[in-house]
C-alpha cells in the first residue's frame, strides 16, 4: 500500500488532505513541521509526502536538505502558493526529493493527480 | 616744402642745432582761453618760427656733415618716421592750438588730419571728457613749470563713438627757457587695456571662487592657492601652501588614485570630477570633488597643474542620507512583500481547506448527498470561488503595486490560446444566448506569460459578456500591427462614456457603481490587466461610442519583455518561509 505523510501546520487542511488520502484507500502519516517529519520519517518510512512550504521551524530548504543526509528518498510534492518557471522548477528538482508542486488553493483533483502520477 | 608739418622742422631743428631759438614770449594768461576753447584763435600765433631762423638753419644744414645728406633728405627721413611711427604725434601751441599731427590720428581717433589742425586741443576730446579740466590743468602746467607727462593712461573716444584707451606723453619743446610749444605722443592702447581687463577679471575670478583653486608646476609643487583654497584647508596665509606637494593635500588612501589622476591628465590633458578626501591643517578630512587640467605656456609646453576642488560635504551628506533612505525603503519593500507572500499563504490555505471539503462533499467521497444538500454546497462552492477570486484579485494588485508579482513567460500559441479562452468563456454566454465571434491573423509565437495574458482575456471576455445585450455577439480577433501583436475585444452593449475611458483602468473604479454591483466585481480587474500588460511592454486602452459597444484593445510586442523574468528572478522560490 502506498504510503503518504502529510506535512502541514494547518490542522485543517491537514486532516482534510488525510481524509482525501484515506478514501483514495493510501495509508497516511501526518506531521506538523519539519523536525516533526524528520522524526517520524524513519519509522513510517513513506512513498510520498506532500510538504508545506511555509510553516514554523525548519524551512523548506532545510529540511530537503536534512532529508537527503538520511537513508530514506520519498518523492516530495510541495504545496506552495506560488507559481514556478520552468527554470525555478528545475532548480527545485535538482534539490533532491522534490517531484513536483500543486499551488494552493488547489482543486482536490489537482492535488490528487499529482499524487497519482507518483504511486508505483 | 609745402605740407612740411611742424613736427618735422621741429625734429629736424632739435637734431642739428639742440634748443631752438624763440622769438614767442610765453605767456600764460593766454593759456585762459584753452578752458573756452574757440575756434577764433588767431592764426598768426601760430607762426612763432622766424622765417628767418627758418630760413637760416635750412641753409646751414644743406650738407649735412656726420650723413653727407642733404637737409631734403635729412627732411624726408624725418618725415618718413613722423609718418611711419605707429604713435600719433600731435604738435601744439603754447594755447593748446593743433599746430601738426601724423596720419596715425585717423587710425586711431577716425578724424582727419586735416579737419584737426589748427584746431585746440579741448575741442576734440582726445583725452576724453571727464579727464579734460585735469588735462586742461597739467597743460598749464607744462607750460609754465617745464613740467612733463609720461605715460599717462587715460579712456578717449574714437569719432564713431566707440570706447578706447590711450598711452599719453607730453614734453614741452623750450627755447631760450619758455616754453615754445608741445609736443604730445599719443599711443593706442586699447588692445592691451582690453587683454588687461580680461586678465583682471579672470584674476578676480579666480580670486572670488568659492571653489579652491591650485597651482602647481609640473612636479606638482603648489606655486599658488586662491582664497577658496586657504579657507578650505583652514589656513590664512599662503605660505603654509605654497612650495607643498599638491598630493599631500589628499589623504594617504586617495593618493594612488590622485596620482594615476595626474598620469591622465600629462596624457589627455584633463581629469573632471574625480572625488578625493583632503587634509586641512587640523587634520580634518573634507569631500571635494576634483578636475585638474594642464596648464601649458605660450608654446604650448605643459609647464604646470591647475586644481579645481570643490567641497562636497554637503553633497555627501545629502547623497548618504538618500542612501540611507533608500535602505530603509527596500527595507519597507522587503516587509510589504513578506507581508504579502504571509497573506497570500494564510488566505489560500483556509480556502484550499474550504473548497478541499465541498469537493469532497459534492463528489459523494463522504457519503451521499440529498438534492437539496447538493444545491446547498453548490451555492457554498460558488460563493467560495467567488471569495477566492476577490482574494486573487486583491492579492494581484498589491503585487503589481510593489513589483513582486511572478511572470513565467514562455513560447506561446496565441491563436490555441484564443481558442482556449473562448471555450472556457462559451460556458458563461449561453445565459444572454451570445456568440463569441474569432478571427485570427496566423502570427509567430509569443514568449508571455500565457496563464497572465489569459487571465487578461478572461476578463475583457468577462466585461463584454456582461455589458452585452442579449443575443448578441462578441468579436475577439487579432493581428499584427508593426512590432506587435494587437487584440481586440468588441461587444455591442451600452458603451462607455468618453470621460470614464481612462478612468477605468484605474482601480476600484466603476462605470456605473449600480450596474457593476449588479455584475459584480470590485473593479480590480481592468487595473490588475493593465499591470500585466505593462510588464509584458505591451499597452490597452478602449475606444466606445455610447449604445453601440466598446472595443477593448491591447498590444503585445514580438520581442518579448526582457526585464520581466529579470525583475522577478530575484523572488525567493519558496516566499517567506517562515511564519
Amino acid at each position: 500500500m502506498t504510503k503518504i505523510m502529510i506535512v502541514d501546520d494547518e490542522p485543517d487542511l491537514r486532516e482534510m488532505i488525510d481524509l482525501m488520502m484515506t478514501k483514495e484507500g493510501f495509508e497516511t502519516e501526518l506531521a506538523e513541521e519539519g523536525t516533526e517529519f524528520l522524526e517520524k520519517i524513519n519509522e513510517f518510512q513513506p512513498d510520498i509526502v506532500t510538504l508545506d512550504v511555509m510553516m514554523p521551524g525548519l524551512t523548506t530548504k532545510e529540511i530537503l536538505e536534512k532529508l537527503q543526509k538520511m537513508k530514506n528518498n520519498p518523492k516530495i510534492i510541495l504545496l506552495t502558493v506560488v507559481r514556478f518557471s520552468e527554470g525555478e522548477k528545475k532548480k527545485l528538482y535538482e534539490m533532491g526529493n522534490v517531484v513536483d508542486y500543486v499551488a494552493k488553493p488547489f482543486e482536490i483533483d489537482d492535488l490528487m493527480d499529482s499524487i497519482k502520477k507518483f504511486v508505483e | 616744402m609745402k605740407d612740411e608739418p611742424y613736427i618735422v622742422k621741429m625734429l629736424r631743428e632739435a637734431g642739428k642745432y639742440g634748443r631752438l631759438q624763440s622769438r614767442v614770449t610765453s605767456n600764460i594768461e593766454e593759456l585762459d582761453t584753452v578752458e573756452e576753447p574757440s575756434e577764433e584763435v588767431p592764426e598768426k600765433t601760430v607762426g612763432f618760427i622766424d622765417d628767418d631762423v627758418e630760413r637760416k638753419s635750412r641753409d646751414d644744414v644743406t650738407k649735412s656733415e656726420g650723413l653727407g645728406e642733404t637737409t631734403e633728405e635729412s627732411e624726408d627721413r624725418y618725415r618718413l618716421i613722423f609718418e611711419n611711427i605707429n604713435d600719433e604725434i600731435v604738435y601744439l601751441d603754447k594755447h593748446g592750438k593743433i599746430l601738426d599731427v601724423n596720419n596715425r590720428v585717423e587710425d586711431i581717433f577716425g578724424q582727419k588730419r586735416e579737419d584737426i589742425i589748427g584746431k585746440n586741443f579741448t575741442k576734440l576730446g582726445f583725452f576724453g571728457i571727464k579727464d579734460l579740466p585735469r588735462m586742461i590743468k597739467l597743460f598749464k602746467d607744462i607750460v609754465m613749470d617745464d613740467k612733463t607727462i609720461d605715460r599717462m593712461e587715460l579712456e578717449s573716444k574714437h569719432k564713431d563713438g566707440h570706447k578706447i584707451f590711450i598711452d599719453v606723453n607730453i614734453r614741452p619743446i623750450r627755447k631760450n627757457g619758455e616754453t615754445e610749444a608741445i609736443l604730445c605722443i599719443i599711443r593706442d592702447i586699447t588692445e592691451r587695456k582690453k587683454k588687461e581687463e580680461e586678465l583682471i577679471r579672470f584674476s578676480n575670478a579666480v580670486k572670488m571662487s568659492t571653489d579652491s583653486i591650485v597651482i602647481s608646476d609640473l612636479d606638482a609643487k603648489i606655486i599658488d592657492v586662491n582664497e577658496a583654497t586657504l579657507q578650505m584647508y583652514g589656513t590664512k596665509d599662503k605660505r603654509d601652501l605654497i612650495g607643498k606637494n599638491s598630493f599631500d593635500l589628499i589623504t594617504s588612501e586617495g593618493r594612488e588614485k590622485a596620482l594615476a589622476g595626474a598620469k591622465e591628465v600629462l596624457e589627455k590633458g584633463y581629469v573632471k570630477g574625480r572625488e578625493y578626501h583632503i587634509i586641512t591643517e587640523d587634520g580634518d578630512r573634507i569631500p571635494v570633488e576634483m578636475s585638474v587640467s594642464i596648464m601649458k605656456d605660450r608654446d604650448g609646453k605643459p609647464i604646470g597643474f591647475v586644481g579645481l576642488s570643490r567641497d562636497i560635504t554637503e553633497r555627501k551628506k545629502a547623497e548618504e542620507k538618500i542612501r540611507r533612505q533608500n535602505i530603509k525603503l527596500k527595507r519597507l519593500d522587503r516587509i510589504k512583500s513578506n507581508f504579502l507572500s504571509v497573506t497570500s499563504h494564510e488566505l489560500r490555505t483556509p480556502m484550499s481547506a474550504i473548497k478541499g471539503y465541498i469537493q469532497m462533499l459534492l463528489k459523494q467521497r463522504l457519503g451521499d448527498v440529498t438534492p437539496e444538500q447538493k444545491d446547498a454546497l453548490d451555492a457554498v462552492l460558488r460563493n467560495t470561488n467567488r471569495l477566492d477570486n476577490l482574494i486573487e484579485a486583491i492579492l494581484d494588485i498589491s503585487r503589481l503595486e510593489s513589483g513582486t508579482m511572478k511572470f513565467l513567460p514562455e513560447q506561446t500559441d496565441i491563436s490555441k490560446m484564443i481558442k482556449e479562452v473562448t471555450e472556457t468563456m462559451q460556458a458563461n454566454t449561453n445565459v444572454k444566448n451570445i456568440k463569441i465571434n474569432t478571427e485570427l491573423e496566423e502570427l509567430p509565437e509569443l514568449v508571455i506569460d500565457q496563464q497572465r495574458i489569459k487571465q487578461v482575456l478572461m476578463n475583457l471576455v468577462d466585461n463584454a459578456i456582461k455589458f452585452s445585450p442579449h443575443d448578441s455577439t462578441i468579436n475577439l480577433c487579432t493581428k499584427m500591427k508593426k512590432d506587435d501583436v494587437l487584440f481586440e475585444i468588441r461587444d455591442f452593449g451600452r458603451g462607455i462614456p468618453k470621460k470614464t475611458q481612462k478612468k477605468i483602468f484605474e482601480r476600484f473604479y466603476q462605470v456605473d457603481s449600480g450596474m457593476d454591483r449588479k455584475f459584480g466585481g470590485v473593479g480590480l480587474g481592468l487595473s490588475i490587466s493593465k499591470g500585466i500588460i505593462q510588464a509584458h511592454g505591451g499597452d490597452i486602452w478602449v475606444e466606445s461610442t455610447m449604445g453601440k459597444g466598446s472595443t477593448f484593445r491591447f498590444t503585445l510586442p514580438l520581442e518579448p519583455a526582457r526585464d520581466i523574468e529579470k525583475k522577478f528572478k530575484d523572488l525567493d522560490i519558496f516566499g517567506l518561509e517562515k511564519k
